[in-house]
This record gives C-alpha cells, sequence and structure tokens, in this order.
C-alpha cells in the first residue's frame, strides 16, 4: 500500500515535469517572433495558471478520487483550456501569442503523458479499492489470496460460524461475520467477498448478504457450491474470478459516463461563467469579517470515504464551537443541525446563503471527483456515525451539489424523509432523473426557497 | 526413507503435447520418472512403488485429479507422497477444492519449466513434513515455502 503510493507520487512528479516542459514549449512555438520578454512573460504566465489549476483540481494527487478515462481527459482538457486562456490574455500587455498553435502542441501532448505514463492511472483509480472477505477456510484464503495478488487491496477477514480457526491467512482476522455491519461503519470497503457455502453457513451468508444490501456495498458470492472437475464457464468474462459480483443498484455504465462528463463540462463552463461573481464575493467576505474566504468542511464521501467539500465561509470563524451551545434550539430532526436564525451567520453570510452562492466553491469539488452535480447531500461525520444502517446506502454513490431533498422544500422536511428521498433517488436513478432535478433547482435557487 | 538416491516421481497427465516435456524437465533435477495416464492404473502404482511426489493434472479422460488426491490420500500408508495439482483452471475456489482434497501444492498451466522444477524440488524437500500444508498454491515468483 505504502510502496504503491510513493510510486504514484513519483509518477506523479514525472507527470508534473512533463506536463510544465510541454507547456513552455507550447508557449515557445506560440511566441516565435515576438521578443524574448513576451515570451518569458507567457511562459510564467502559463505555468501559473497550470500549477494553480492542477493544484485546485488535485490533478498530480496521488490520493485523488478516482476519475476514470473520460474524467482524465475532460481535466486535462480543462487545464490545457485554462492556460491556453492566460496565453491568450497576454495580448493586452505584449505582442499577442498564436494561442491555436499552443493548443495543438499542448493539448495532444499533455494527454498523450496522461494516458501513456505507466501506472499513473492504473494505481490512482486501485488506490482506494478495499475489499474485505467473509469465511477464513480454505475457499476464503485462496480469494485472499488471489486478490492481493491483483490490483486490489486485502482490508482483512471475517470468520464464518462453520471455519476452523486459520492461522495462515494472508490478511487479519477482524472478526466474525456477525461483526460484519461494524467493520462496514469503521472502514471504506468497496467490495465484499462471500467465500462460504450454503450448506455450511446458510444462515450466516445469507445475514451477511442482508447486511451488505442495506449499506448498499458491492459483494460477491462464489459462482457455484459444486466441485467442477472439467466444467468452466462458457462466459468467462462474467465470472473471471470464481465470483458472481452484485450491486445493490441498477447499473448504467453509459450513463454513468456521460453523467461524470457532464460534471466536469458544466462545472467548468459554470465556474468560468461565474468567476466574477466568485470574486467579488470572495472580497465582500474577506472584507466584512476576519478569517479565511473558503470554509472546509470534513463531509463523508462514496463509500464512506472523507474529504474537504468547500464552502464560502457564511458564519463567525468558531461557529462549530458556537454549535454545541445551540444545540437545544436545533429545529431538524434526526442527527442534522439546522437552525433559522442562526446568530453564527454573518450579514453577507446570510445573504450568500440565501441564494446558495455559498456552495458555489464545490464546482471544485465536483472537478476533483469528490462529488458530482446531483447526488446526496454528502454528510458531516458525526452524521454518520449516527446513521441507522439502512442509511448508510446513501454512501453507495458520489455525493451531490442537488438532490431531490434540495428541490422539495429542503429545512422544512423531517430528516427520515429526507433519507427517503435519497434512498428513492439512487435506488431509480437515470440521468433522465439528473437533469430534471437540475432545471428543478434553478427556481429554488433563484427564489431562495427553503434555504436555512 | 528410500534407499535410492533419485526421487521417485509419478507423472498423471495425458496432454501428449506437453508430456515429454515435462518428463525432461523433471529428468533434469534428477527424479525417477514414471508416467500413468489411466486412472485404474495409478493406485495399482502407487501401492507398489509409492512415488515422493505425485504431479497430477486436474482435467484427466475418465476422473479428474480430485479424484487421484482423494484416492492417494484415503491410504493412510501413503501420506508422505506429496502431490502436486496442474490445471489451467485456477479459481480460488478451484484450489480451495485441491487443498480441501489433499493437495500440497498448485500449479497454474501454462507454467514454465523453470517453475515445475521450482516447485518439484521444493516439494521433494526432505524436511518438508509428511502431511499438506499448502500455503502458495498459486502461481508465483518463491516456491511453496515449507511449514
Amino acid at each position: 500500500m505504502l510502496s504503491r503510493l510513493a510510486a504514484n507520487t513519483r509518477t506523479s512528479r514525472i507527470n508534473l515535469g512533463a506536463d510544465g516542459f510541454t507547456v513552455s514549449a507550447g508557449v515557445l512555438v506560440a511566441t516565435i517572433g515576438r521578443p524574448w520578454a513576451a515570451t518569458a512573460l507567457t511562459t510564467g504566465l502559463a505555468l501559473l495558471i497550470w500549477l494553480f489549476g492542477s493544484r485546485v483540481l488535485r490533478h498530480y494527487d496521488a490520493r485523488r478520487a478516482q476519475q476514470g478515462l473520460a474524467g482524465d481527459l475532460a481535466l486535462t482538457t480543462l487545464l490545457v483550456i485554462a492556460s491556453a486562456v492566460a496565453v491568450g490574455a497576454v495580448a493586452f500587455v505584449a505582442p499577442s501569442p498564436n494561442v491555436l498553435r499552443y493548443v495543438l502542441v499542448v493539448w495532444p501532448a499533455t494527454l498523450w503523458i496522461r494516458f501513456m505514463l505507466p501506472g499513473a492511472r492504473a494505481v490512482a483509480e486501485a488506490e482506494h479499492d478495499d475489499v474485505l472477505v467473509v469465511g477464513s477456510g480454505t475457499l476464503g484464503r485462496h480469494t485472499g489470496i488471489s486478490i492481493a495478488e491483483s490490483a486490489r487491496t486485502l482490508a482483512g477477514y471475517l470468520s464464518l460460524p462453520a471455519d476452523a480457526p486459520c492461522d495462515r491467512l494472508p490478511a487479519s482476522l477482524l472478526g466474525q461475520s456477525a461483526d460484519l455491519e461494524r467493520v462496514l461503519c469503521e472502514r471504506h470497503v468497496s467490495e465484499v467477498y462471500l467465500a462460504g457455502t450454503s450448506n455450511a453457513d446458510g444462515e450466516a451468508m445469507q445475514s451477511a448478504i442482508r447486511v451488505c444490501e442495506r449499506f448498499g456495498v458491492p459483494f460477491a458470492l462464489p459462482a457455484t457450491p459444486y466441485r467442477l472437475d472439467r466444467a468452466r464457464p462458457a462466459d468467462k468474462s462474467a465470472l473471471a474470478d470464481g465470483y458472481i459480483h452484485f450491486l445493490s443498484y441498477e447499473r448504467h455504465p453509459m450513463q454513468m459516463r456521460v453523467k461524470r462528463l457532464f460534471d466536469i463540462v458544466a462545472s467548468g463552463f459554470a465556474l468560468a461563467a461565474l468567476a466574477p461573481l466568485l470574486l467579488a464575493v470572495a472580497a465582500l467576505i474577506k472584507i466584512t469579517s476576519k478569517g479565511p474566504v473558503l470554509f472546509k468542511q470534513e463531509r463523508v464521501g462514496q463509500h464512506g470515504r472523507p474529504f474537504f467539500m468547500l464552502k464560502f465561509r457564511s458564519m463567525v470563524v468558531n461557529a462549530e464551537a458556537l454549535k454545541a451551545k445551540l444545540a437545544a434550539s436545533n429545529e431538524q430532526s434526526g442527527p442534522v443541525f439546522k437552525m433559522k436564525r442562526d446568530p453564527r451567520v454573518t450579514r453577507i453570510g446570510r445573504f450568500i446563503r440565501k441564494f446558495s452562492i455559498d456552495e458555489l466553491p464545490q464546482l471544485v469539488n465536483v472537478l476533483r471527483g469528490e462529488m458530482s452535480v446531483v447526488g446526496p447531500r454528502p454528510p458531516v461525520p458525526t452524521e454518520v456515525a449516527r446513521y441507522e444502517a439502512w442509511q448508510r446506502r446513501r454512501l453507495s454513490v458520489r455525493p451531490g451539489l442537488t438532490c431531490v431533498w434540495q428541490v422539495s422544500g429542503r429545512s422544512e422536511i423531517s430528516f427520515e424523509r429526507w433519507m427517503y428521498l435519497d434512498m428513492q433517488y439512487i435506488d431509480h436513478w437515470s440521468l433522465k432523473e439528473d437533469f430534471k432535478l437540475i432545471l428543478k433547482t434553478v427556481p429554488v435557487v433563484l427564489t431562495g426557497r427553503g434555504a436555512s | 526413507m528410500s534407499t535410492h538416491t533419485k526421487k521417485r516421481v509419478l507423472l498423471v497427465e495425458d496432454d501428449p503435447r506437453i508430456v515429454d516435456s515435462l518428463v525432461e524437465a523433471l529428468r533434469q533435477i534428477d527424479c525417477d520418472v514414471s508416467v500413468v495416464v489411466r486412472f485404474e492404473d495409478v493406485l495399482e502404482s502407487v501401492v507398489e512403488r509409492p512415488p515422493h511426489l505425485a504431479i497430477v493434472s486436474l482435467n484427466l479422460p475418465r476422473n479428474s485429479g480430485y479424484d487421484i488426491c482423494e484416492l492417494i490420500r484415503g491410504d493412510d500408508s501413503l501420506l508422505s507422497v506429496q502431490i502436486l495439482i496442474m490445471s489451467d483452471q485456477a479459481s480460488p475456489a478451484a484450489i480451495a477444492y485441491a487443498e480441501d482434497a489433499g493437495a500440497n501444492a498448485f500449479l497454474r498451466k501454462p507454467f514454465t519449466r523453470q517453475q515445475l522444477q521450482k516447485y518439484a524440488t521444493a516439494l521433494l524437500d526432505p524436511h518438508r513434513p509428511p502431511r499438506p500444508s499448502m500455503r502458495w498454491l498459486r502461481r508465483s515468483e518463491s516456491p511453496p515455502p515449507v511449514v
């Protein structure tokens, strides 16, 4: 795990270095025949934007969220566009560089580097792929060995009642199958292998399946409980590892890819279009109250993986500390804290909250792959700790900026009802539904209805 | 143990494309190799001249390699015979069945001559305990360790 991270960090540095070189070369080509001072200025500006942009997007971060092919393509393109705008902007102060030539050099080259760099993408995508094996018998052990040999990480074992004690497992024993619920709460598990048979462990297997379904965690069952001497699956790709894999939601791979692509394009455009507003708000926040412009809050993302959600700061600096004192005036049922006239909110804060402007920095979270435009709102860790098991299924998808709850009255809805709405969204997800929700969100935001 | 300097290896394989090269590879590491194809002949051969190591293909014309494992393990006097299963079906379930049937190691086909020699050498090590304990059955860089 650690060595893979280190290798990934090195690959990232090579990636960054190569991209920096490409950008410089692109500027050189774009400024042929211009004075050297203009070339130097353009190079500096393009590199600055590239560095800043890639830092914001976590483009070279070894621990970034999974992006996939479409995501990597779109993010690299976005960086090329941003730096090309910077190159073009030089025209205001110096002889204008040839932006087209810059793009023609940098775009294909950076994409080529991104996709050809050995291991860069593969490692980043496998990073959080932790697998849990239930069953510590012979089958469980060999399942674990085969997982450990692949790009996935073995999180540990839970033993089934019929398993003989085994001390030769390739990962540590975390408890019994009855502890599955606890382990899923404590760790980020992206798949559970149920290595048992219905003869020996029928009941324990069934209850483990039930837990996986309630949590929305993907799981795998042995393809057959029988000994096969020479028979082999007719369709090999379906069960390459001898397991049948299950998901607790309908999978639309093509629609999912379109959704991710839409997320990147839409939030990229939105950030560019709203840049003047964002800068003005940032300036106002800085001027009117003490403290940073952005408020970074730890939220729980897909599969329970924590990330920092960005907001414009709308409260006084020590707001979290004041929250404990105000707990008695909580107006929202369940583990969420909501209050209509919260005294911690600043004057500018009240305005940007009314029109949800405080949420706009999350467009950056979307670009980073930690969030999506549409999806259940990411909860804070203390909320998740108090979730009932079935409510944790909210974490089986990428969280979003807006969801059903946001367009149906928000704070006026009970926590229980909110959870039901989110679950309904996950179970009946389609791309069409997402676009409908986006359209419904627009009037809600513009009128400031239901916002706290 | 045996007074012979050469280790006896019983090869149960019917694939004509690989039998010869397997025998050749085993002779290179100084083994006395005998080849049996018919299931019915295996027990006879094993009882008559107990081998140190039985290398068994999983996919045989009539029965399977699992059956041969069970056949050998069913006889208490043959407990010291090491069994290596070879198969192109190397799912965790297949390997687990091999272990449960009494095999000591599992080699995924296709394998190289060096891999076979490495596995055979490790299994023929006289310091190995008599009954199975296969830890690393899969095709890996290191030979199966002695537990």
